[in-house]
């Protein structure tokens, strides 16, 4: 039996504990609303790095897609200064052959007539391999010209429509008399629409 | 799920969004352009043909396709085509079904809710006739924003949290508008807006145009005119825009054009093509010393900042002549799809808040994790304020058979530059006994001392709208009804009524330009319409 009066200084340790433990347990009380705050966070932060997963993943296979367009890029302002090219070469082609067929004199080959006849041919044709030219190149870009036979239906995904002459016969209506700009093909996409002046009915 | 901004232009549309890492993207149309042209072309009364295609075809049917039909919002407009009606809203419509078809293709989500941008200086009328056609084009219209506060948000201005005025300067392809925004922690506020619909980018090109078929025609007059040649005429436009936009690079470029066999090399100096424009910016400086005049009245008389927008902004003279103007060095980014960005942006951030606000934070924080934002981005968001202001005034006036409480002909509702949202109430009485409604117009500030169009509105004004509030079928004369007019933050208006006795009464009002078909029949028939 321990002494009646040594009691309270043995029970002093235990209440000191019981204070630390009764502190600890009230600590420990708070202890499921912090774990519900972590948990909330924990589950955003795991919400956000999932999603940063995809992003990446994401963002992985535009780059793959990217580079392998990059080139496609690259060449379209080289593409656009060909067909521009192109479009000159053959303008001046058709132009320069259609003079060499004016007025040549049949009779005297070496008039002036027939002489500016025969340059203007040479001309033409000279044009005409600076077109096929270009046009050899721009194949090797990818892309194939297309031309619109005249008579040919206007189909807004195929022509562009630049300007249009009236005429009389229906039938004509809404056809292609003229093709100003040749269009181009890339596969089965259109990478650039023929100019085209379009046939409409007068007084329509 | 993604929210869109949409910059519904007067010659061109663009759409954004924010992306997964929270960077506003621009989405291509499928011809690959960041914008669509906003012409449609009508093939028949029930398929259109909206863009590029729309816009080339004016060539051969120039009555079935309509452009710049944004200057007709809120306007009264009847286009016949094929024997149909279509109001400029429903035009409106089928340009946004094509940008929001753009946009689902382009991210693989239905796109169902958007923020649409209007100019600064729409009023009431074309603000609610651009949230119709929105809604027409089966969007849930988040807002509609103005387009220099959305070209400010682009610019991402106000982050740093202190206070500053900034003008905006939006040359664009048609129109030119600039705007004093002050902004602060707490958000954008329009102090003053001013432009010119006549001026844009195509008038500096076509000054250049002018200058090199001048010389052109000199050196060659023994030939056919270049403009007579369709080709020709293609190949100047495209060739002037590229010396354009090389003339902003460099000190010198050479034009070639070749006509009719024969070819002209006009070199042109940076310089001439100033001199040969300055009256054109000179234009534009003007009015934006009126703006900047506006605004010193409203207490805003320093600016700290000025941003560029608008592709044609590009021209190294535009900054430089502010630097001389103003004293400031101008920040130009991106400045064709600013508006289009700053709407994506005012759009994630206006859901995020809305979601906040409805008390679905998870809605909210989600929405802001799945675009990266941090815990800051989130509380900087969820106090950001857009604070607008009308445009212009507004007034009522009685119809015969009412007047107002007072005895005045006229009575204001809100002034020019007033804060939105605002309500207002007003007292309406009958003239006359059984009158069983008291009618009543709404009226729009115009230009001081502008005749009116209008017997119904007075010099100065014009009428927007045209309502009645009912009272009932037995009621005396002097009868009297409390009209209460709100306008909301993006200025589009609700209107209720209550009778004498407090009870609350029906009231409706027809804005010009908005058909009488109520949205959802009016929706049934665009969305009937095959898009392409």
């Amino acid at each position: 039996m321990p002494d009646a009066d040594e009691t309270p200084n043995a029970l002093g340790p235990l209440r000191a504990e019981l204070v630390v433990i009764r502190a600890q347990l009230t600590a420990l009380s708070h202890l499921p609303d912090r774990l519900a705050e972590l948990h909330k966070s924990v589950a955003r932060e795991q919400e956000r790095a999932a999603f940063r997963e995809e992003i990446i993943d994401r963002l992985h296979s535009e780059n793959q897609q990217l580079r392998r367009s990059e080139v496609e890029a690259a060449l379209e302002p080289v593409r656009a200064g060909l067909y521009r090219l192109y479009d000159y070469a053959r303008r001046e082609s058709d132009r320069w052959a259609l003079a060499g067929k004016e007025n040549p004199d049949q009779h005297d080959p070496q008039s002036d007539a027939s002489l500016y006849a025969m340059f203007a041919g040479q001309v033409g044709a000279l044009f005409a391999a600076f077109a096929e030219e270009t046009i050899e190149v721009l194949g090797r870009t990818g892309v194939e010209p297309f031309d619109v036979a005249k008579g040919e239906r206007y189909d807004m995904a195929l022509h562009r429509p630049v300007d249009t002459v009236p005429v009389d016969d229906p039938a004509w209506d809404g056809l292609v008399v003229e093709t100003v700009s040749s269009g181009f093909v890339r596969g089965e996409q259109i990478a650039r629409r023929a100019d085209v002046v379009v046939a409409q009915l007068t007084g329509r | 799920m993604a929210v869109f901004g949409i910059d519904l232009g007067t010659t061109y549309s663009s759409v954004a969004y924010l992306d997964a890492t929270g960077r506003p993207t621009v989405i291509r149309s499928r011809e690959g352009d960041a914008s669509t042209p906003s012409a449609v072309y009508f093939s028949t009364a029930d398929s259109v043909v909206v863009g590029t295609k729309a816009k080339d075809t004016a060539v051969l049917e120039p009555d079935l396709v309509v452009d710049l039909i944004k200057r007709e919002l809120g306007r009264h407009l009847t286009l016949r085509m094929h024997g149909e009606s279509f109001s400029a809203e429903e035009v409106s419509a089928l340009i946004l079904r094509r940008l929001v078809a753009d946009a689902a293709e382009a991210t693989g989500e239905a796109v169902t809710e958007a923020v649409i941008t209007v100019p600064a200086y729409f009023g009431l009328a074309e603000r609610a006739a651009t949230r119709r056609a929105g809604e027409l084009a089966g969007l849930t219209v988040i807002d509609v924003l103005s387009e220099p506060l959305a070209a400010a948000l682009s610019y991402r201005v106000g982050e740093s949290g202190e206070d500053s005025a900034i003008l905006l300067y939006d040359l664009g392809g048609g129109t030119f508008d600039t705007t004093v925004v002050r902004v602060s922690a707490a958000g954008l506020t329009e102090i003053a807006t001013g432009g010119d619909t006549e001026l844009g980018g195509v008038d500096f090109d076509e000054r250049l145009a002018e200058y090199v078929v001048e010389a052109f025609c000199a050196e060659h007059p023994d030939v056919s005119h270049p403009f007579d040649s369709p080709a020709t005429v293609q190949d100047i436009r495209a060739r002037v825009e590229e010396g354009k936009r090389r003339l902003s690079e460099e000190d010198e470029h050479t034009i070639r054009i070749m006509h009719d066999g024969r070819v002209t090399r006009v070199s042109i100096t940076r310089e001439e093509f100033q001199q040969l424009t300055v009256d054109l910016l000179d234009r534009t400086i003007e009015v934006t010393r009126q703006v900047l005049a506006a605004a010193a009245e409203r207490g805003v008389d320093r600016i700290d900042e000025v941003l560029l927008v608008g592709g044609s902004s590009r021209m190294p003279a535009v900054a430089e002549r502010i630097v001389t103007e103003l004293g400031h060095r101008p920040r130009l980014h991106d400045p064709d799809l600013a508006v289009a960005r700053g709407a994506a942006w005012y759009a994630f951030e206006e859901t995020y808040r809305r979601l906040a606000a409805s008390g679905d934070e998870t809605a909210a924080s989600r929405m802001a994790s799945r675009s990266g934002l941090d815990a800051a981005a989130e509380e900087r968001i969820a106090n950001r304020v857009i604070r607008r202001v009308t445009a212009r005034g507004y007034a009522l006036t009685p119809r015969p058979g009412a007047e107002l409480a007072d005895g005045a002909q006229l009575v204001d509702v809100v002034g020019a530059h007033d804060a939105l949202p605002a309500t207002v109430s007003k007292v309406l009485a009958s003239t006359a006994a059984g009158a069983g409604q008291l009618d009543f117009t709404l009226l729009e500030q115009t230009a001081a001392g502008q005749p009116s169009q209008s017997r119904y509105a007075p010099d100065g004004y014009r009428v927007i709208g045209a309502g009645a509030v009912r009272i009932p079928g037995d009621a005396p004369a002097g009868h009297t009804a409390t009209l209460t007019v709100h306008l909301s933050g993006s200025g589009i208006p609700t209107l209720s009524a209550v009778d004498a006795d407090g009870a609350p009464t029906q009231v409706a009002m027809n804005l010009v330009g908005q058909g009488t078909v109520p949205t959802a029949a009016a929706r049934e028939r665009i969305a009937d319409i095959k898009v392409s």
